[in-house]
């Protein structure tokens, strides 16, 4: 499930790696982080959980007794674990909505305490490389492709600046997201 | 690599072909008035140590005459305001030395003549000049008796008897043209070699020395400032070529080949200059009126020195300036701002100063103590050295008390790069200081001469010592009277007969002459007639009434310009009763009112005076107006001061130059800030308030430190060198003139560049490359 | 690091005055190869670049080129190898403003003792292969700013270099001549087999290049690997 580009398992996921959680506290923490204006459906909350546990990276925990589902407490199982780090640390391809998602990796990497600035790095070297690829492609190529290759480039150099200002504000994003510091795992 | 440099020299373009013409152009000014002082130094040099043959001294004619050397009487004559050298001389026996420029000594009867003085007696009346000289002409004397191609000689030959001294000689017949023969004869037998004791050559070679100086230094100056000129280029033009793996030698040799070019073809230049020029030095003489234009020459010493001396000088100054600028591949990107000039520059100065101090203290009046010179050299150097600490301290100053935008900006850069600031107005600083030098110098040889203010009697003549019975007196003055445009005004005595109370000795003192003379002496008092008296009224006035009066007229015979004018008599002058008539003639004074009459009235008292008694051995001097006698004392220095100052408005002219040259590549440096500024909105007028203080402050500073300093050194070496007596000359009015005109030729210069900043930074030129 | 590396930097620390510029980084670059130096401003990539290029010796560290010590060499030896193994291509070109085009191509070979006839046919020949050949008698101030990188570049190709050094080669021209220029740089360059260390913030221009690198604070904190790993490939078996 994706929205603008984010997926949605994944990104609760992530937010549930810092601690065991209610499913209601999941959803206010990423209406608050990533929500932009727009609220997470309760709906789409638990019947991600759902899928999630069923694929064994989320654990349900006991039912506390009283109000229902809400009360159930989630936390994560190191198979979740394994899979936020891999996403975490996969480049993501360059396309439309890369910011959003970068973004949203790098807010969950900071608040993990996992290592953004390298997260950026990685992601600054696949661009180039695919830059590079357009560049060869222009040597060569007819006029038309040329002018594709261009625009894409010009794309991917914008992307390339929201990264080094992500990664020179890094140490900011950081106090915002993650106020008491030291990593949860 | 040679090559390397000479192609980026000449092929670089209009603007560096105009910065090479300009200092080519300011090189060869200076290369050509370098010459200049040179050449007259070597023709000074020449004539000082030429051989002074009326120097010769002889002993007394012993009596009966002996019958080998000669005899020798040498004396001095006027015409139109030129001295003739004038030698009377009999040979007594073969072998008798013959003076320099004749092969033989004239015969009696014969007279040689310079080239100059017979043409003149082909030229002139005869009664003017040619009646003063018994016989004809009978040859010409050579260049090696004369200082000069315009000189008056002449030698005069004579019987032995005719020249032989007699106590008494015969009195002339008057009215004849056979002039009677001069006593202050002796006999000689070897003729001196020796050159003049001059009482003032350490002097005027001191002063040459300066001279040298005067030029010398400015110009280096100017050539290391051209050389630095946009030096921002410069850099970014070292950079370029170190990036591509030039070497620091490289580097070097480019640089100094651009100085050089330049440098050797000012230098070229001016010695054409020179040689077009030289006709015109050979009037300016020091010592004669004219030198031998074969003397007035550098010599080939001074041309080497110039085509090589010059070139050389540039490049070592085009290697200074690179001394401390460590070229990187990198250019200069940032610039750190220079350290503030320490308080230690001012030690060169000192050191200068103590050295000539020290130089001064070793002076005789023979010679000049040897360490002198270079103390001079090294406070004029040291004064360039301490400009940036003066520069920073004066800005500080400046900054601190004046207010406004324009002085705050100016100050900044100032204390920022004292250096850069002073280095345009070094030259003129130098001018200031060899200005004031000069210009305390030759008043002070001035004052020795004693300008007196007086010129009522300066075309009155003066002969004394006639001692003339009372109708060979009327006679006298009746033939003077005949003579057109003659005013003729007696002084009477009472005399007797009798040899004069001592040899030559007269009231006056000094070679003046006294009125005792042909073997009379004055027995009373002076007397001069009343309307006599109102004709020189200068010499005072009778009281109303008197007819005639005593005078006192011991300063008259002075020769000293100051007191030979004083009054001779006044309102109490006690009255003569006497008849003026029964009185012998003992002075004349005539009044002329065209050098032709002068000449007739000289040329009538050469014929018709009695001889006078001049003294053992020193030639009486021949009747001169006062004019005359003052004219012979300040004409020395007149021409020397006239030179001199020439060569000071060069030197300014050359400083001026190198203003303009720093000033001007100072703005093309700063061509970006100042646009910048001005499309800001800073006003134009801002900006070139800014350049015009940043060449004041600089220029008032060092200028009155180098006139102070330059006043101190020259007082010194008045002190040391004048001959005793002489008082402290002050500043002229023409020191002052010519300073103020300095100055303000130094902000004329940069006035003018104003206009050219306000078009360099319009700010539609804010395109850069 | 094996003797196929004809640039190598190790451990290289620079400081001017208090300020450190490089503190301890090291690259590796390959003969034959398009290296990029990327990185933000006052990050010392400049001053990586000239130590790689011995303008100046480092504070400590080592500088290798091919299989000698650079940073040891004397200054005049340092400069002989600016004119015949170093190119140089700067942001600004360094060239000498009063002398032409043609002059300033051919001043490194006649700096080298290069006789005047053959060093100015060899200018003329790089002058035209970047196509400002009829430009050669315009003095620097007459050219355009892409004219004038042209000029700089032909300037570092003709005296035939191992390597070419560039800071920001496109830094003052606009997208279109800069591309030019680049494009201009790598094709000779790769032609005739000359290395290429390219400084640059900018990635379009990192682009060209086989192989980017990052500088931080004075440290090569990321190489960013091989980018044209699969192009590099392929060119070899050209």
């Amino acid at each position: 499930m994706y929205i603008n580009g984010v997926s949605v398992p994944l990104t609760l996921l992530g937010l549930l790696e810092r601690e065991p959680s209610h499913g209601y506290d999941l959803k206010r923490d990423y209406d608050t982080y990533f929500g932009r204006g727009k609220q997470l459906p309760f709906g789409q909350v638990y019947s991600t959980l759902g899928r999630l546990a069923r694929d064994g990276k989320v654990a349900g925990g006991r039912a506390e007794p009283g109000e229902g589902p809400d009360r159930k407490r989630y936390s994560i199982t190191d198979a979740g674990r394994a899979e936020v780090d891999a996403w975490l640390a996969d480049p993501v391809e360059p396309e439309p909505h890369l910011q959003t998602i970068l973004f949203a990796k790098v807010t969950l990497a900071l608040m993990l305490g996992k290592p953004a600035a390298a997260y950026l790095d990685r992601q600054r070297s696949a661009h180039i490389r695919r830059m590079h690829q357009l560049t060869e492609l222009r040597r060569d190529g007819a006029l038309v492709d040329v002018l594709l290759a261009d625009h894409a480039l010009f794309h991917l150099e914008a992307d390339l600046r929201w990264i080094d200002l992500t990664s020179a504000r890094l140490a900011e994003l950081a106090a915002v997201v993650n106020p008491e510091g030291a990593p949860k795992q | 690599m040679l090559r390397l440099g000479l192609r980026l020299t000449l092929r670089s373009g209009r603007e560096a072909l105009v910065r090479l013409v300009i200092t080519a152009a300011a090189v060869a000014a200076g290369v050509a008035l370098l010459l200049g002082v040179l050449a007259e130094f070597h023709a000074f040099q020449a004539n000082a140590s030429q051989a002074c043959w009326s120097c010769t001294t002889g002993a007394p004619v012993p009596s009966p005459l002996p019958s080998h050397g000669e005899l020798w009487n040498d004396s001095v004559d006027f015409y139109r305001g030129q001295t003739i050298t004038r030698l009377d001389v009999a040979s007594l026996g073969a072998g008798a030395p013959v003076p320099p420029g004749v092969t033989s000594l004239p015969a009696p009867g014969e007279y040689y003549a310079s080239p100059a003085l017979a043409a003149l007696l082909k030229a002139v009346p005869a009664g003017e000049l040619g009646d003063r000289f018994p016989g004809h002409l009978a040859g010409t004397i050579g260049d090696a008796a004369l200082n000069g191609a315009s000189d008056l000689a002449i030698y005069i030959g004579y019987r032995p008897a005719a020249l032989a001294a007699a106590a008494v000689p015969p009195p002339a017949k008057h009215g004849s043209a056979t002039p009677a023969p001069v006593p202050g004869t002796t006999w000689v037998t070897s003729i001196a070699t020796a050159p003049p004791r001059e009482v003032f050559t350490p002097f005027f070679r001191y002063a040459f020395g300066v001279g040298v100086l005067a030029v010398l230094f400015p110009m280096l100056v100017l050539i290391s400032t051209a050389t630095r000129l946009a030096a921002g280029r410069r850099e970014e033009r070292f950079a370029a070529l170190r990036l591509v793996g030039g070497t620091p030698a490289d580097i070097r040799v480019i640089a100094s080949v651009e100085s050089v070019v330049s440098a050797f073809c000012g230098a070229a230049a001016g010695i054409v200059i020179f040689l077009l020029v030289r006709p015109l030095l050979a009037g300016a003489a020091l010592i004669s009126t004219r030198y031998f234009e074969s003397q007035l020459t550098p010599t080939v010493w001074g041309y080497l020195a110039m085509l090589v001396g010059v070139p050389v000088a540039a490049a070592v100054a085009a290697l200074v300036s690179l001394r401390r600028v460590q070229i990187s591949p990198l250019g200069v990107s940032r610039h750190a701002t220079p350290k503030p000039p320490s308080f230690w520059r001012l030690a060169t100065l000192v050191i200068g100063l103590v050295l000539y101090v020290y130089g001064l203290s070793k002076t005789t009046h023979k010679s000049i103590g040897a360490p002198a010179y270079p103390g001079l050299l090294i406070t004029m150097v040291g004064l360039v050295i301490a400009g940036p600490w003066l520069t920073s301290v004066a800005s500080r100053l400046f900054g601190r008390l004046i207010a406004g935008s324009s002085a705050l900006l100016s100050a900044r850069r100032l204390a920022g790069n004292p250096k850069a600031a002073f280095r345009s107005v070094t030259g003129l600083v130098l001018a200031v200081f060899l200005g004031t030098m000069v210009g305390t110098l030759v008043p002070a040889v001035n004052a020795t001469e004693a300008t007196p203010t007086a010129g009522a009697l300066a075309n009155v003549l003066l002969e004394s010592g006639l001692g003339l019975a009372p109708q060979a007196g009327a006679k006298l003055l009746s033939g003077l009277n005949a003579i057109k445009g003659a005013g003729v005004y007696p002084v009477y005595a009472p005399l007797v007969s009798g040899p004069a109370s001592g040899p030559g000795a007269g009231p006056g003192g000094g070679p003046g002459k006294g009125p005792g003379g042909g073997g009379a002496s004055q027995v009373g008092p002076s007397v001069m007639t009343c309307p006599a008296l109102r004709g020189l009224a200068v010499l005072g006035q009778c009281a109303p009434g008197l007819r005639a009066v005593e005078v006192t007229d011991n300063s008259l015979y002075s020769d000293n310009p100051k007191y030979d004018t004083a009054p001779i008599a006044s309102a109490s002058s006690p009255a003569y009763t006497g008849d003026v008539a029964k009185l012998g003639l003992i002075t004349v004074l005539v009044r002329v009112d065209s050098p032709a009459t002068l000449e007739r009235v000289r040329t009538y008292l050469a014929v018709n005076s009695p001889p006078e008694s001049g003294g053992q051995g020193s030639a009486p001097t021949p009747p001169r107006t006062f004019g005359e006698t003052l004219q012979i004392r300040i004409a020395r220095a007149a021409t020397f001061e006239k030179i001199v100052y020439a060569a000071v408005a060069l030197t300014l002219i050359v400083a001026g130059c190198s203003l303009a040259v720093a000033v001007g590549g100072g703005l093309i440096d700063r061509k970006r800030p100042f646009t910048l500024l001005r499309v800001s909105g800073t006003p134009v007028g801002v900006l070139s308030r800014v350049v015009l203080m940043e060449a004041a402050v600089p220029l008032v500073a060092a200028t009155v430190v180098a006139a102070g300093t330059a006043y101190a050194m020259s007082m010194w070496a008045f002190v040391r060198l004048a001959p005793a007596g002489t008082a402290i000359p002050q500043l002229g009015s023409d020191y002052y003139a010519l300073m103020g005109i300095g100055v303000a030729v130094a902000f004329g210069v940069i006035s003018v560049t104003l206009p050219l900043l306000r078009r360099m930074t319009s700010p539609g030129n804010v395109r850069f490359e | 690091m094996t003797r196929a590396h004809l640039v190598e930097a190790r451990d290289v620390a620079k400081s001017f005055g208090q300020t450190p510029a490089l503190r301890g980084a090291s690259v590796a670059i390959r003969a034959g190869e398009i290296f990029a130096v990327m990185g933000p401003s006052g990050s010392g990539k400049s001053t990586l670049l000239h130590c790689l290029a011995g303008i100046f010796a480092p504070d400590r560290g080592e500088v290798w080129f091919d299989g000698e010590r650079l940073d040891t060499l004397g200054e005049a030896e340092r400069t002989r190898l600016r004119r015949t193994a170093f190119g140089f291509v700067f942001q600004f070109g360094q060239l000498v403003p009063e002398l032409t085009a043609a002059d300033n191509v051919a001043l490194p070979l006649l700096l080298n003792r290069v006789r005047r006839r053959v060093a100015y046919g060899t200018a003329e020949t790089w002058l035209g292969r970047l196509g400002i050949g009829d430009k050669g008698a315009n003095r620097t101030g007459e050219l355009s700013g892409g004219e004038a990188q042209r000029v700089a570049v032909a300037r570092a190709l003709a005296l035939a270099p191992k390597v070419i050094f560039a800071d920001e080669p496109t830094g003052s021209l606009d997208s279109l001549t800069g591309e030019k220029v680049m494009d201009l740089l790598t094709a000779l360059a790769r032609e005739a087999g000359t290395t290429v260390v390219i400084v640059t913030h900018d990635a379009r221009v990192a682009a060209y290049a086989d192989r980017v690198v990052m500088v931080r604070d004075g440290l090569v904190s990321g190489d960013l690997g091989a980018v044209g790993e699969q192009v590099s490939a392929a060119k070899a078996g050209r």
